[in-house]
Order: C-alpha cells, then sequence, then structure tokens
C-alpha cells in the first residue's frame, strides 16, 4: 500500500508540474478558470436573450447547475484522454511509464487527482458566479445533503473509470485520440441531457442516455441540491430508485470500464501503437 | 526573380500546404467522424436548451448558425493559430524558415487545406439543425448571405494569421491562452444569442473578433428582425472588410516581426519553448 | 553563454568543408546562423555573397540543410509526396519535383517505401528521407549538421559517397559538413576547421593538419590498471589519454604522442612504477584524432585533463 500511495504521489505531483508548466501562475489560473466561466456566462447569454418572453427560471437554474459540474466530464474524464496523448505526442514518454513497475493505472489515476482539483475550482466559481452575479440561488434548508453527497461521489467514480475507458481508447487509436477526446465530452454534454431535459431528445438517443451514468448523476445532483430535476420522465422516479441506477450504472461502467481498458491496452500493445506518434 | 514568378511560388508553396491537409481528411477517414460529424452535436444541445426554455423558434435557428460558425472559428483557432507551433514541436519550422517559402503562403495553405473539413463539419450541422430538429429559417437572399459570409471568412482568417505569430514568440504559453480563447471569443461573438442581449458592451465585444459582427450580419441575412441585429448588415459588412484589410496588414507585419525576435533570441526552432 | 567567439572562416565554392569539434563546441550555432536561423550577435556571415541577416531570403534560395537525427516529417503523406512537397516551398515545378522525388529516393534506398506513409517508416528511413529533402531544390550550398547521426554504417557511407559524388558532378556546389566523427571529416573534406568551446582552433586540409602534429611517434597501448589512478603525464610533453576500453579483456587502450628523440622505454618503465600493466603496443600513422588531441588537449569523447 505504501508503494501504491508514493506512485500515486509521484504522479499526482507530476500532474501537478505538467499543468503549470511553461506558463506564468497567471496564465495557468485564466486557463484554469477562464473556460468553465465562459460556458457558464454563455448559458446566461442564451438565458438572458429570452428572459422576458420565457419564464422558466428554475430549470434553467438546473441546467446552470448541471454545466457546472460537467466540468468533472470534461477534466476528469477526457482528461485521462489527453494524459495519453501528450506523454505519447507532446513528450514521447509514454512507452517508458508504461514500461516501469508503476503501472499506467496507477500513473493515470495519480494523474487525474490533479483534474479532480481543477474541475472542483472550475465548478466552484461556475456556481459562485452563478449566484453573486447572475442571481442564480437556491433554498440552502432545503437541500438533501447525504443523497447529494453520495450522488457526487458516484459520480465522480463514474469520471475516473470512464477515465481508464477514454485513456485505453487514446492508447488504442492515436490517429484520433486528440479529435476523439474533445467529441466525447460534447457526445456526453448532449445525451446525458446536461443543459436540457433528455425528454427533448429523439426517442432512440434517449434510449442511449438512460445507458449512461452522468444522465442519473446530473438529475439527481438537481434534485437533491434544487428540489427538482429537469426530466418530467426520471421526475417520476423515487429518491433511492435515482440513487439506485446511479450506482449501479457506475459499477457496471466501472466494470466495463477497467475490462475495455485492459483489452485496449493489450490490442495497442500488440499493434505497437504504444509509442507510436499521430505526425499529422 | 522575374515579376509573376513570386505568385506562382505563393501559389505552388500553398497548394503543397493545402494538399497535406486534404489528403489527411481521406486517408485517415476516422477523422471525418470525429471532427466533422462529433463537434456539431454541441450545437444541438443549444438549441435544445432554447426549446426547454420555450423560447421563440428564431433563437433555435441562431443557434444553429452560431454552431456551424463556432466550427470556423475552431479551424481559426487550432487549424492556423496554433499550426505553426505544433510544426515547431514537430520539427518542421526550423525547415519552413531555411526555405525561400512565404510564411503567409504556408498559413493560406493551411486555411484553404482546412476548409474541407470545416465545410463538412458545417453540413451535418446544417443537417442536424435543420433535419434532425426541424429547426426552420424563413426565405432569405442568398447573394447577400455568400458575399457577409466570404468577408467574415477574411477577417477571421486574416486574424488566425496573426493568432500563427503570437505562438512563434510565445510558445507554449500562447498555447494555453489560444485554449483559453474558444468559449470565451463565442461568448464575446454573441454566437448562440444576440449580442444586443449584452447591451452597451456588446459593440465593443463584437469589434474584439470578427466573429461577433459576422455572426450578427449573417443572422440578420436569415432571420431578419428575428435576429435582434447590432447594426444594420451593410455597415456590419463594411466593418468586416475593413478588419479584413487591416489584419492581413498586420499580419504580414506580425510573422516579420516576430520571426525577427525569435532568430535573435534563438528560439525558432527549439521545442517546448 | 557565449557559444560563438571570433569565428573567422572562409569556405571556397566548390569545396566540401568540414566542421570537426566536441558536443557543446558551437557547431551547430554556427549551422544556424549561416543557414538564417539565428541572427549574429555581432560580425557579419555571407553565403553565396549574400548577407545573412539583410539577404536571408537570397540566402534560403541557394540552400539546403539537414539537421542529424531529423525525425520531421508529415506522417500523413507518403515518402514521395513529402519531397515533392517541399520542392514546391523552393518553386520547384511539379514537372520537374516528381521526377527528382524518384531519384533522390533511388539514391537513399527507399525505393519500396517510396509510396509508404511516413508515420509507418523506422527512425532510420526517416533520417535517409530527410537527406533526401535537403537536394530536392538543387542547392548550391549543402549545410548537413551531424548528417549521419544515428545512422547504420552502410547507410552512412552511401550518404557520405554520395555527398562526395554530387559535389563533383557539377561545379560551384559547396557543403558544409559538421561532424563529431573524425573518419568522417577525414573521409569526406577537402578542409577542416577545429572548433571548441565557440573558438576556431586550426583550419587547414587534413594533411597539412597532420603535418602540424607530425614528427615523432603516435603510440597505443593496451594496459592494465592495478594502481590507484594513472598521472597521465607521463613524460615531460608527454600527455596521454585514454581510448577505449576493452570489457572482455579488462583492458583499455592509452593513446599518446612520442616526440622525437623520447624512447618509448622511459614511458614503459613509468607507467610500471605506476602499477600499470601493458599488454601490448602498437604504433601509426597521425590521424585526425590525434591533430585534435594535439590542438585542443583532450579526445573528442574525453574530458577535459587537468593541467
Amino acid at each position: 500500500m505504501r508503494v501504491l500511495a508514493a506512485r500515486l504521489r509521484t504522479a499526482a505531483w507530476l500532474g501537478w508540474q505538467i499543468e503549470s508548466n511553461w506558463a506564468a501562475p497567471f496564465l495557468f489560473v485564466v486557463y484554469a478558470v477562464l473556460r468553465p466561466l465562459a460556458m457558464a456566462l454563455i448559458l446566461a447569454g442564451m438565458y438572458w436573450a429570452v428572459a422576458s418572453q420565457a419564464a422558466r427560471r428554475e430549470a434553467f437554474l438546473g441546467f446552470y447547475l448541471a454545466n457546472a459540474f460537467h466540468a468533472y466530464v470534461t477534466q476528469v474524464m477526457v482528461g485521462m484522454g489527453w494524459v495519453v496523448v501528450e506523454e505519447r505526442e507532446d513528450y514521447e514518454t509514454l512507452k517508458y511509464v508504461y514500461t516501469s513497475p508503476m503501472g499506467m493505472l496507477t500513473y493515470l489515476g495519480g494523474r487525474s487527482t490533479v483534474k479532480l482539483v481543477l474541475a472542483t475550482v472550475s465548478m466552484v466559481l461556475a456556481l459562485t458566479v452563478g449566484w453573486f452575479v447572475l442571481g442564480l440561488r437556491w433554498d440552502w434548508a432545503s437541500v438533501a445533503w447525504v443523497p447529494l453527497v453520495s450522488s457526487f461521489a458516484l459520480g465522480l467514480v463514474a469520471c475516473v473509470h470512464l477515465g481508464f475507458l477514454v485513456a485505453g481508447a487514446a492508447m488504442l487509436l492515436p490517429r484520433v485520440a486528440i479529435t476523439l477526446n474533445e467529441a466525447l465530452a460534447v457526445a456526453f454534454y448532449l445525451l446525458c441531457g446536461v443543459i436540457f431535459p433528455i425528454d427533448l431528445l429523439p426517442a432512440g438517443l434517449r434510449q442511449l442516455a438512460l445507458v449512461f451514468p452522468f444522465t442519473y448523476w446530473y438529475e439527481a445532483l438537481r434534485r437533491f441540491l434544487l428540489g427538482h430535476g429537469a426530466s418530467a420522465q426520471l421526475e417520476a422516479w423515487s429518491d433511492g430508485a435515482l440513487l439506485g441506477v446511479l450506482a449501479a450504472t457506475t459499477v457496471a461502467f466501472a466494470m466495463l470500464s477497467h475490462w475495455g481498458y485492459r483489452a485496449m491496452e493489450r490490442r495497442a500493445r500488440r499493434l505497437g501503437r504504444l509509442d507510436q506518434t499521430s505526425l499529422f | 526573380m522575374r515579376p509573376g514568378e513570386g505568385l506562382v511560388h505563393f501559389l505552388r508553396a500553398a497548394y503543397a500546404r493545402a494538399y497535406v491537409r486534404m489528403v489527411g481528411s481521406f486517408r485517415e477517414p476516422v477523422w471525418l467522424i470525429t471532427d466533422a460529424i462529433l463537434p456539431p452535436v454541441g450545437m444541438c444541445a443549444f438549441v435544445l436548451l432554447y426549446r426547454a426554455l420555450g423560447a421563440p423558434p428564431s433563437f433555435e435557428a441562431l443557434a444553429v448558425l452560431g454552431g456551424i460558425l463556432s466550427a470556423f472559428w475552431i479551424n481559426v483557432l487550432w487549424g492556423m493559430g496554433t499550426q505553426l507551433y505544433w510544426e515547431k514541436q514537430q520539427g518542421q519550422l526550423q525547415l519552413y524558415f531555411v526555405s525561400p517559402v512565404s510564411r503567409m503562403a504556408i498559413l493560406t495553405g493551411m486555411a484553404v487545406g482546412g476548409m474541407l473539413a470545416t465545410t463538412i463539419r458545417s453540413l451535418v450541422g446544417i443537417a442536424l439543425g435543420f433535419g434532425l430538429l426541424g429547426v426552420r429559417v424563413p426565405a432569405f437572399d442568398v447573394g447577400m448571405l455568400a458575399l457577409v459570409f466570404v468577408v467574415s471568412m477574411l477577417a477571421l482568417y486574416a486574424l488566425g494569421m496573426i493568432l500563427s505569430s503570437a505562438f512563434l514568440l510565445f510558445g507554449r504559453e500562447a498555447w494555453h491562452v489560444s485554449n483559453a480563447l474558444q468559449e470565451p471569443v463565442y461568448f464575446m461573438s454573441g454566437l448562440y444569442f444576440p449580442l444586443r442581449t449584452l447591451g452597451a458592451s456588446a459593440w465593443a465585444l463584437a469589434g474584439i473578433v470578427p466573429l461577433g459582427f459576422g455572426v450578427d450580419a449573417m443572422r440578420q441575412v436569415l432571420l431578419g428582425k428575428d435576429a435582434r441585429g447590432l447594426a444594420p448588415v451593410e455597415v456590419e459588412t463594411a466593418i468586416l472588410a475593413g478588419l479584413a484589410v487591416i489584419f492581413l496588414i498586420g499580419a504580414r507585419l506580425a510573422l516579420a516581426h516576430l520571426e525577427r525576435l525569435s532568430k535573435q533570441e534563438g528560439r525558432l526552432a527549439q521545442r517546448w519553448q | 553563454m557565449v557559444a560563438l567567439a571570433g569565428v573567422d572562416v572562409r569556405i571556397e565554392r566548390g569545396e566540401i568543408f568540414g566542421l570537426l569539434g566536441p558536443n557543446g563546441a558551437g557547431k551547430t550555432t554556427f549551422i544556424k546562423i549561416l543557414t538564417t536561423l539565428l541572427f549574429p550577435t555581432s560580425g557579419e556571415a555571407r553565403v553565396v555573397g549574400f548577407d545573412v541577416v539583410r539577404d536571408s531570403q537570397e540566402v534560403r534560395r541557394r540552400i539546403g540543410l539537414v539537421s542529424g537525427g531529423e525525425s520531421s516529417g508529415y506522417g500523413i503523406l507518403t515518402v514521395r509526396e513529402c519531397l515533392w512537397m517541399f520542392a514546391q516551398y523552393y518553386g520547384v515545378p511539379s514537372r520537374i519535383a516528381w521526377p527528382r522525388a524518384d531519384e533522390l529516393i533511388a539514391v537513399v534506398g527507399l525505393e519500396e517505401q517510396a509510396h509508404s506513409r511516413i508515420n509507418r517508416l523506422s527512425t532510420g528511413q526517416r533520417q535517409r528521407m530527410n537527406f533526401a529533402r535537403a537536394f530536392v531544390s538543387d542547392p548550391e550550398v549543402l549545410f548537413l549538421d551531424e548528417p549521419t547521426l544515428g545512422m547504420d554504417v552502410n547507410a552512412a557511407r552511401k550518404l557520405r559517397e554520395y555527398v562526395a559524388h554530387w559535389v563533383r558532378e557539377r561545379e560551384g556546389r559547396t557543403v558544409l559538413l559538421t561532424t563529431h566523427y573524425m573518419a568522417e571529416a577525414e573521409q569526406l573534406c577537402d578542409r577542416v576547421a577545429i572548433i571548441d568551446r565557440g573558438q576556431v582552433l586550426a583550419c587547414d586540409s587534413t594533411p597539412a593538419l597532420r603535418r602540424q602534429v607530425q614528427g615523432g611517434q603516435h603510440v597505443e597501448l593496451e594496459v592494465r590498471v592495478a594502481g590507484p589512478e594513472l598521472d597521465l603525464v607521463l613524460l615531460s610533453g608527454v600527455h596521454a589519454v585514454w581510448g577505449a576500453p576493452h570489457p572482455d579483456r579488462g583492458t583499455r587502450a592509452l593513446k599518446f604522442r612520442l616526440p622525437p628523440g623520447e624512447v618509448l622505454g622511459e614511458v614503459l618503465r613509468r607507467l610500471e612504477s605506476q602499477q600499470v600493466q601493458v599488454d601490448s603496443v602498437s604504433t601509426r600513422e597521425t590521424t585526425l584524432e590525434d591533430v585534435f588531441i594535439a590542438i585542443v588537449g583532450r579526445g573528442l569523447e574525453d574530458t577535459e585533463v587537468p593541467s
């Protein structure tokens, strides 16, 4: 355990060095803060544009909230794919990490801790700006803390484990890894009902949305923090059912990710892709 | 060089650089899926947000147009702005600067070559927005739309050439800034909502990146009064034309100046600088 | 940090000029200035009569550059396409560029890989492709910055032969070669400049440089050191340097020049007193390496001998 902890610490330290390297602290903060904040402001701009003509403030609050938490999906889950891309393309050290006793999973896990911190900064910032600047507030007294914290934790577990899957895909598909990472973040943004209820999706996509843990994660966060969800379909579910399905899909995806990562890693090794740069 | 030889050389070099981009799109068809098809999916989320908020249908069309044009900004940012930085990382930049090729020719080739994927991405956006999601627009003046579009793209890509100079000098720091410039530019340009919503600051923000005026003008051509435009289309088109000229001149000066500075500091060929 | 200090060199049209020095001597900095990648902080440099600062565009039209260990290239292009593309950057029409690319591909032995994508080439193949790239514009001056670095022996030999042939093929073609391989400089170069710590310490043809340190014998001993660290000042005026170790025999080479009038026996007795066992003795002609050691004071790979 001590060896594992030491390795995780080393990987986390490296992650921090890389995330803040070659940039003045100011630029580093700008990079970590500006994008999620801008995204929040785009949503706010869209809401302001129609505020006089539509009065779905509570619904918008739910979308804004989910958008803030989506930072964990982009930073942690997709971020692990970026770790593989950077290690292989920029630093050309992936093969050395892979052949070291540390193991890729430990390494990725360590690197993801920094991304967790960055995502938390983005999330807190978005909610703070929403609260103080945009007037997007909720009643703290009606927050259901225990289910909220539980669902939050489950979502993080899903992010980290799906991140391993994304990292495996990045290892196996060097030529598409970069665009795949970006595309996945967008795909989950659409499919999991971040800024609209999944009820508005075409039937086939709606069924697909119900497969992913993030769909239930966003609903659970909205319900337990604001007192209501966004989807009429999921609104009918009890708290226990919602949490249960979130837990079940998280566990299922964690197992799938673990198996999928191993399979893709083995195939990448067989095909000699671990040190193959994309060179476009 | 004889008269005309310079232009021929320029076109030759631009074609050669564009060739790399175009060939890449066909040789790695999976890129078309991940680069051209999945990104417009994000646009659908904004359309559905307007639908969830009960907004008038013209707002949905507004979001579709924003999504289509975001593809061009991404091409400017990543296909041009950061490209010379990536060339440096790959070791190609040194070879360009040792050769007599015009840097503007290389950037022009990158821009033109990147247009293929960008165009496909736009067509997918149109198919998703107007097809799958059933967004509608009234009849509009196609010629005017084409004119505004071309002028906007000239100004935008000229800005991209200036951005590419910034990378030569600032290296990875500018890469971080560019990475941070996607969503903030969408906000400042009113890509997904009428710029007028931002009140008095709208004019200033629209002027920072030509995308703002371009989006606003094209929306007005498509949607008329429902676009809630900032200024008349003719005014915005004239501003864009002026910006295009200024940025093109600026790009040439910036490239020369920053190349000179890089050579003084010896950073031109060094990776990770 | 001073990379070059007071370098004053003239390279004649039609010659293969070598710049020999250890890592960090300033060879690459010198090439970067001449190929317009770097401004000199003082002084003047001209290539084919054009000033590298004021007339850089004219210089670029006439030069080609190969940097050793290069792995650049657009992976998505084939070898043939890559050479054609760079030819376009030099304004070579396609009707000339494609046949020239095919010729160069044959020269570097990549016929089978001509239509392979660059990202499928091995490192050595990519290096050979980059070597060919420098010739695609038919330059007047070719800058080769450690061009055979990391290449296998056969490939390196073929490239050197091609360089020599290329220069002789047409009048006026000139090559500046930087290397830290003595044999490469000796085989290829009409003149060699020895550079160390940014300064040119000697510049002449290889025979003339050898004559500078001729006289006496160049001795190489294979020794076994049993005692404490050996004092490399064997006699007054006889400074030895370590050569290659022979781990299978447990010995190491020790090299020195024995000035005229000195007797080898004295040296051997001195070594014996330091508990050094000499397994074999050989003498040979003066080489460029001897010249280098005599001028610089240490071998190309050696650390400095304390005075």
